[in-house]
């Protein structure tokens, strides 16, 4: 029972009592564990870069992951709204860097060139690797703010150009600027964790009804113990007066057959 | 109808929940009192979010615009007083070369005025080299280096560096000073004529100069009009700037900050339920009936 609890705590799992006592455990409507037989459960590395559970079959395994509950399940559940979360920043970012480094590169630097990049990126994890480039970042002459190849230290046409990016609609379809849309995306992690709140509140509720219901089942009520306690003390002293009195009788039977 | 059971278990863990979840509201309520902001994560106001980030991207675009306003302000400052400046010793050469073309003086003592007008030539040329942390005021967008040459060329771009100071309005940051000092009227040039005539002794070509010259300290009382104008077009983008903060303030604070009366409040109550709720888990030990028996 108590390894049944734990289970569920983990990862979500139910139990079918049979008649004999034997629990039947399930995991999103498989059975993992039947009377002395037991499927393993194993994690791999999913093809979205996320973990996947996997429940052993007859032949290969079944994918169980979004089945399940739990501490587990909750977890997994948060690695993919995260997951989702940082997709949308990887294509914020590289929707930006790439706007961002062609109007760099319609410019000119100090030294009257055009410019080159002006933020680097990896495609694979745009959020995490975005940076500034390390040649602009060592030489701030390379900055190609300049409109015209003159290069003049007051001329920032270019760089006019390049603040106006921030209020271009680049996002969304074309319907969202970068200020709406980084908005956008912590607004949708706002509600995520709202309702992940909400949902955690309103399953702790649940958790401890079904933890009242079960120890009302399972569980020992001292005040019942106390009140049971107390009438087999009766019953018992009753029981003991009983007997008494019937050795008294046949006491005093016996004496008048003397 | 069934009854449920309770037992000593379910009791403490009913207890010890409340109390936990009491303890996470206390939590919440000293922050909220302690910060006085009501948002202080996403998830305080998720519908809010945009707007909050909103604003405060607004707010961050007018502290930029403060900061161009104080470096233009700089900058037309200084032009006000260099051209000030240039007005007075333009003035200067006009007395000079009014004096000089007269009888009362003769060839000789022009030949030392010249000394004199060159002195005020170099004092113009200088100060159309008016600096602000290193940047020329009157070299245009090539602010880097020096506006005018020693002989009155100019060396500088034939525009103007500005910076937006509101969504509509971009400030001066300097001047082309081709325009403002050898627009109409070459101011160098008048001078170096009058150094030229002084230097020959010729009082005719002095006295030809004196229009010229008078002509020069119209131009640059015109260009100093000009940079006055700009200065009064910056007070009143900074007036609207400064009106603009105090709306933005004003919009959020309403989104994310805490009403301290409500919150110290509320913050009373919670704090009175968690000493209730701690009491009741410390009495409730003791309270069985085994315990009366």
């Amino acid at each position: 029972m108590a390894e049944v609890s734990t289970l569920a705590d983990d990862i979500g799992v139910k139990a079918v009592f049979g008649a004999d006592g034997t629990a039947t455990v399930m995991v999103g409507g498989h059975a993992a564990v039947s009377g002395t037989h037991a499927r393993t459960l194993s994690v791999e590395r999913g093809s979205d870069g996320l973990p996947a559970v996997k429940l052993a079959a007859d032949s290969g395994t079944i994918d169980v992951t979004n089945d399940l509950g739990g501490k587990l399940g909750g977890r997994m559940d948060a690695a993919s709204t995260v997951s989702g979360v940082l997709d949308d920043l990887d294509t914020f970012v590289s929707t930006f860097a790439d706007e961002m480094n062609g109007v760099h590169q319609a410019g000119y630097d100090r030294n009257g060139d055009p410019g080159g990049d002006l933020f680097t990126y990896d495609t694979s994890s745009a959020a995490q690797s975005f940076k500034v480039d390390p040649s602009v970042l060592d030489d701030g002459k390379l900055l190609a703010l300049a409109g015209a190849s003159t290069a003049y230290a007051g001329d920032g046409d270019n760089l006019q150009s390049m603040i106006d990016v921030e209020e271009s609609d680049l996002f969304d379809g074309g319907n969202r600027n970068g200020t709406e849309q980084i908005s956008a995306i912590y607004s949708t992690v706002g509600q995520a964790l709202s309702s992940a709140e909400t949902d955690s509140a309103v399953h702790q509720a649940q958790a401890e009804d079904l933890q009242v219901l079960r120890d009302s089942i399972s569980g020992v009520a001292l005040d019942q113990e106390a009140t049971d306690l107390m009438t087999w003390q009766a019953a018992y002293q009753a029981s003991a007066r009983v007997v008494s009195v019937a050795d008294e009788m046949l006491g005093e039977l016996m004496d008048l057959v003397r | 109808m069934s009854l449920i059971r309770t037992t000593w278990n379910s009791r403490l863990t009913s207890l010890a929940n409340v109390t936990s979840r009491i303890g996470a509201q206390l939590a919440e309520a000293q922050e909220v009192a302690a910060s006085g902001a009501k948002v202080s994560r996403p998830s305080d106001a998720p519908s809010d979010v945009g707007r909050i980030q909103s604003l405060k991207a607004q707010q961050a675009r007018l502290d930029t615009y403060a900061d161009n306003q104080a470096t233009s302000d700089g900058m037309l400052a200084v032009a006000d007083l260099s051209l000030g400046g240039i007005s007075d010793a333009l003035a200067q050469a006009q007395e000079l070369a009014v004096a000089m073309a007269s009888e009362t003086y003769n060839d000789d003592q022009r030949v030392d005025a010249a000394t004199q007008a060159q002195a005020i030539f170099d004092q113009v040329v200088d100060l159309a080299n008016a600096q602000v942390a290193g940047r020329y005021v009157f070299a245009g967008r090539a602010y880097d280096s020096v506006a005018f040459e020693s002989d009155g060329t100019y060396a500088g771009s034939a525009d103007q560096p500005t910076v937006p100071v509101s969504d509509q309005l971009d400030a001066p940051t300097g001047y082309d000073g081709s325009d403002l000092l050898q627009g109409t009227t070459d101011v160098f040039a008048v001078l170096d004529s009058l150094v030229s005539a002084l230097e020959a002794g010729d009082a005719d070509a002095v006295a030809a100069t004196i229009d010229s010259v008078a002509s020069a300290v119209d131009q640059v009382i015109s260009a100093r009009s000009q940079v006055g104008n700009d200065m009064t077009l910056s007070i009143d983008a900074q007036d609207l700037s400064q009106s603009l903060q105090t709306e933005l303030a004003r919009q959020l604070s309403v989104l994310t900050d805490a009403d301290a009366v409500q919150s110290y409040t509320h913050l009373f109550d919670v704090q009175t339920a968690y000493e209730a709720a701690l009491q009741v888990t410390a009495s409730s030990k003791g309270s069985n009936l085994f315990s009366l028996m």
